[in-house]
């Protein structure tokens, strides 16, 4: 005899015996967490006593009122259009590639490189590159451009914008590997009938391709959106999160660790939250696309 | 005539704007390389542009050691592995009970794994940090292991597609033989569940090979660096020295460069399997 | 820390059981138990494991990361091991205080801490034991500094007196024959600085904390008071222009407005400045005597840096201040107190660190070896810094500004606007005061 035990007893020791482990650990670390945060975020606890005085909405309106809170929205802004930028090209070099250019694969292999590097590495390379005598100037100046040559880090007009540029440079060839596989999946019979149809280039463009990657377009949006509004890593290594550079999430951790204000910046990660999925909402309403992708 | 001269200046403009592209991608590359083989006297003489007329291998040398970059990449790769095979052992789990079977609260559970994809990590840690310390293990490796555990969820939704597409029909027949549920997981669905796993595994070691903050946080102690945190260490006290500050930058760099160099096919194919959810 | 080094294979399996333990830990979460005393079962059984090793390893906290680069840290590490059997000593470096901090809101930080400067008076004995038993008392310098309730927690680590910090080969070349010593010359000099190509002032923007003495150290000294910062909790607006606050502000506004600080001052740094500075290509820095030893082994001879106090105002002889540096403390969890406090009184009396560190040295009666201070003392009013009160550093903290620290420098710094923005700053200090008020 052996031991069988029927399926019914099985799939209920099976079920349970899977889910336990990771669900205890997705509980742990992300939704306890969270919850506790929600709660953080209506007290005054500055994060070291034992005391969590109660203070309702007050955070949340000190994040409205106080403009160095809500106000560095606008350096996340760089961020944002940076990488609808990065899309466009990603997007762009993806077309570029899925036609038959001769040596693609070499092409691609050297586009994808930025995404491969350490982050860290990337924006130390890019720090030294925008120092004053740095490479990028010293470029500009040999090729005669020498009046766009600024002060990369310290010009509060650009410093944004070079920052984004960063993560522009590191993430495109994500979005561009994405991109490429979705064009070579579109069924090759599509674009036969808009030749005889006597579509032009640009027509096929629009009307075949562009149709057929709403779904990727919005997932890549979503990936860059989220990105955006969550930059920290670029400003904090290279500007050690200077005012000129500091983004929501830069000023979050200011406020919970310099200012030990961590109930505010409860509140301003809550926030954050909402915003990402809101942003996030509207993007689905304006990009659409179907329900086959997160 | 015409549109084949049409034909021709798009082809051109093609390469051109490809060529662009490469150009803007590896200058970062040459001028990190080609700073950090510069002496001190070659930093202040020569534009970032020039290479050294002899190449200073010493720089290597230094942020080897000064960053402590060996004990970086041992703490790494340990980290690396250990939750790289957790997230394929546990996401093949969760896939395959929320993939193939009915039960209470399974909607619940998949909205908990949406829910947690959206929560910004870096604002919880204070949360995270008492649990770390609860169980013991702040200033460990494992800190890092568990966490990526708890909070990495984006493989759930790849097994969760890959398990759909793994006909029904597969356990069926194993049923038939007698196979018990644990059999077909280990048998069946596991190892067709094999390419979805090198997606994971591609991702979590980019994702984990790239982190600064987690490890920033939770392994203070100076022999407990990840690449990251050496990296951003190594700095503070160099940040005049842009060339050694290229040579550790570079060094860092190698390893990835390297997997990509003999796997590229499979990267490729993680990230689009990755984003791309049917 | 809670384990021992030397016993790899144990630790190993220990830690293990730890991750075993956690899901249990997370299923009693999921069950609707409290996570706090599962936890912390968890966590004692791992650390009596550990308490019951004869080798004690101390963690120590230190900001210095160039010396963990040069390898100084494992020197002291094994000069304090050598003389101190049966314990091991264990460096943490931090490069932003907000990691650290955010080890004190877990509630596992180093045996041996250094002191963040946002934490106020009261909140000492919540984090650390009372020093008072170590005997150090009447041997030392700034021993209330880090006081609370009548029992000391921080002993420094040196003291640091704070002045202009010059290249006297610059001043020569730019006709400079003795050091300012009211505001106008100085900024006379400054001019004549830029004139001949140097760089009269370095900021170090990036760094942040080299710009703390402009708030925290400099109104001081032009209200001629020690304490002036801690009245600053009286004040609806103390960053109207013409208050010492304002004026410090102005200084360094000026300084900027007339190009005397480096050209690309948004993206500077203190160890690229100090090569520079031993250079002369820039003259001066506004720091404290601790610069002095490492402007000299960047490059220069220590006959050619000289020190002095910063002529805030124009008449009068100025304020130099004393204060302590980073402050050593001692662990209120740890599990080694005895072995911690060992390593303060060690750094503090025997390690020869206050004057590696180019510090004054907190022991009474020993020497520093930093000659330039003699030069700094000569031309000032030499007086005992006052430590925080903890209303002030409230305050700070409910109105985000960075006195402490070098953010509300760089915040005044960045606005396109000086005017408006101190009334920005007066404003948040305002509103700062009146919610702690209710």
């Amino acid at each position: 005899m052996n031991f069988h035990i029927s399926y019914k007893a099985q799939r209920m020791f099976l079920i349970l015996g899977f889910l336990i482990v990771p669900l205890a650990l997705l509980v742990t670390f992300s939704l306890y967490p969270a919850i506790k945060l929600v709660l953080y975020s209506f007290t005054s606890w500055n994060g070291l006593t034992t005391s969590y005085p109660w203070v309702g909405l007050h955070n949340y309106i000190e994040i409205f009122r106080n403009p160095a809170l809500f106000g560095v929205f606008i350096h996340n802004f760089s961020y944002f259009i940076g990488g609808l930028v990065q899309n466009v090209i990603a997007l762009g070099f993806a077309l570029l590639l899925s036609k038959k250019v001769k040596i693609r694969n070499g092409f691609r292999s050297i586009l994808f490189i930025p995404y491969m590097l350490n982050a860290v590495a990337v924006v130390y390379i890019f720090q030294f590159m925008y120092q004053d005598n740095g490479a990028i100037n010293t470029i500009l100046r040999v090729v005669g451009l020498g009046a766009l040559a600024t002060d990369w880090i310290g010009n509060n007009h650009v410093i944004n914008w070079a920052l984004a540029f960063v993560s522009l440079w590191e993430y495109f060839p994500f979005n561009m590997v994405i991109y490429l596989a979705a064009i070579q999946s579109i069924p090759e019979d599509m674009y036969e009938a808009a030749l005889l149809d006597g579509a032009s280039a640009w027509q096929t463009l629009w009307y075949v391709t562009l149709p057929n990657l709403r779904a990727i377009i919005q997932v890549n949006l979503l990936l860059t959106v989220s990105g955006a509004l969550e930059a920290f890593n670029i400003p904090f290594i290279m500007t050690n999160s200077a005012p000129a550079a500091a983004t929501f999430l830069t000023q979050t951790m200011n406020v919970a660790f310099v200012f030990n204000n961590y109930g505010l910046a409860s509140a301003m990660a809550i926030v954050l939250l909402v915003i990402v999925v809101l942003v996030i909402s509207i993007q689905r309403k304006i990009v659409g696309g179907g329900d086959d992708v997160v | 005539m015409t549109t084949k001269m049409t034909k021709l200046t798009g082809s051109i403009a093609k390469y051109m704007v490809l060529t662009i592209g490469v150009i803007v991608v590896v200058f970062p590359l040459y001028i990190a390389v080609v700073n950090s083989l510069k002496s001190n006297a070659d930093m202040n003489r020569l534009s970032p542009l020039q290479p050294p007329a002899h190449p200073d291998w010493q720089n290597y040398v230094t942020a080897w050691t000064g960053g402590t970059l060996g004990s970086a990449f041992l703490n790494t790769f340990f980290i690396i592995v250990l939750a790289v095979v957790g997230n394929i052992v546990f996401g093949t789990m969760v896939a395959y009970v929320l993939g193939r079977f009915n039960f209470p609260f399974k909607r619940v559970i998949m909205g908990a794994y949406l829910v947690a994809m959206f929560i910004p990590t870096m604002t919880v840690q204070v949360a995270i940090f008492g649990i770390i310390k609860n169980v013991g293990l702040f200033d460990t490796r494992y800190a890092m292991v568990l966490l990526y555990l708890g909070t990495n969820v984006v493989q759930i939704y790849i097994y969760m597609q890959f398990v759909k597409r793994i006909p029904v029909s597969l356990d069926e027949s194993a049923m038939l033989d007698g196979a018990s549920y644990f059999r077909i997981y280990r048998s069946i669905i596991f190892p067709l569940l094999a390419p979805a796993s090198a997606t994971v595994a591609i991702l979590q070691t980019i994702a984990i090979y790239n982190d600064l903050y987690s490890p920033y946080l939770y392994m203070p102690s100076t022999n407990l660096g990840v690449v990251s945190t050496a990296l951003l260490r190594f700095e503070g006290p160099y940040s005049a020295q842009w060339n050694l500050i290229m040579a550790a930058s570079v060094i860092i760099a190698i390893p990835l460069l390297l997997i990509y160099l003999f796997l590229q096919r499979y990267i490729f194919a993680g990230i689009v399997n990755g984003a791309v959810r049917e | 820390m809670l384990y021992c080094e030397n016993e790899k294979g144990d630790l190993e399996v220990k830690k293990w059981v730890a991750v075993a333990s956690i899901t249990g830990v997370s299923a009693l979460v999921l069950a609707g138990c409290g996570t706090q005393n599962a936890g912390a079962s968890a966590n004692n059984t791992s650390q009596t494991g550990a308490a019951s090793q004869a080798v004690k390893t101390i963690t120590v906290l230190t900001n210095r990361t160039d010396m963990q680069a040069n390898g100084m840290l494992k020197k002291y590490a094994q000069a304090f091991e050598k003389t101190h059997p049966g314990i091991t000593v264990k460096w943490q470096t931090f490069v932003d205080n907000s990691t650290v901090q955010a080890q004190m809101n877990g509630g596992t930080y180093p045996d041996v801490m250094l002191i963040l400067p946002n934490i106020t008076p009261n909140e000492l004995p919540q984090f650390f034991v009372p020093l008072d038993t170590l005997g150090l008392d009447n041997k030392i310098y700034f021993k209330d500094f880090q006081s609370y309730g009548g029992h000391v927690y921080g002993i420094p680590t040196f003291g640091d007196v704070n002045g202009i910090v010059y290249n006297k080969a610059a001043f020569k070349k730019a006709g400079i024959t003795s050091p300012p010593t009211t505001l106008n010359a100085f900024y006379a000099d400054c001019a004549k600085l830029k004139k001949h190509g140097i760089i009269p002032i370095a900021l170090n923007y990036t760094d942040k904390w080299p710009l703390a003495n402009w708030t925290d150290t400099l109104p001081n000294v032009i209200a001629g008071n020690p304490n002036y910062l801690n009245t600053m909790v009286q004040s609806k607006a103390p960053f109207t222009p013409n208050s010492p606050m304002g004026r410090a502000l102005n200084i360094v506004d000026t300084i900027v407005k007339n190009g005397w600080a480096e050209p690309d001052w948004k993206n500077t740094n203190w160890a690229n400045s100090k090569t520079l500075e031993a250079q002369g290509k820039v003259a001066m820095m506004y720091l404290g005597q601790w610069a002095i030893p490492q402007i000299v082994s960047a490059g220069t001879t220590s006959s050619n840096v000289g020190f002095f106090p910063f002529p805030a105002t124009n008449q009068g002889k100025p304020l130099a201040i004393m204060t302590p540096d980073w402050e050593l403390a001692v662990n209120k969890h740890s599990k080694n107190i005895p072995a911690a406090e060992e390593l303060v009184k060690w750094m503090v009396l025997d390690s020869g660190y206050p004057n590696y560190a180019g510090g004054l040295p907190p022991v009474k009666g020993m020497k520093s070896n930093v000659p330039q201070i003699q030069q700094l003392y000569a031309q000032a009013k030499v007086v005992q810094g006052v430590p925080s009160t903890t209303a002030l550093t409230q305050l700070e903290n409910t109105s985000q500004i960075d006195i402490n620290g070098g953010g509300a420098v760089q915040t005044v710094l960045n606005a396109p606007n000086f005017t408006s923005a101190l009334q920005q700053l007066n404003q948040q200090w305002e509103n700062a005061a009146s919610l702690s008020g209710q």
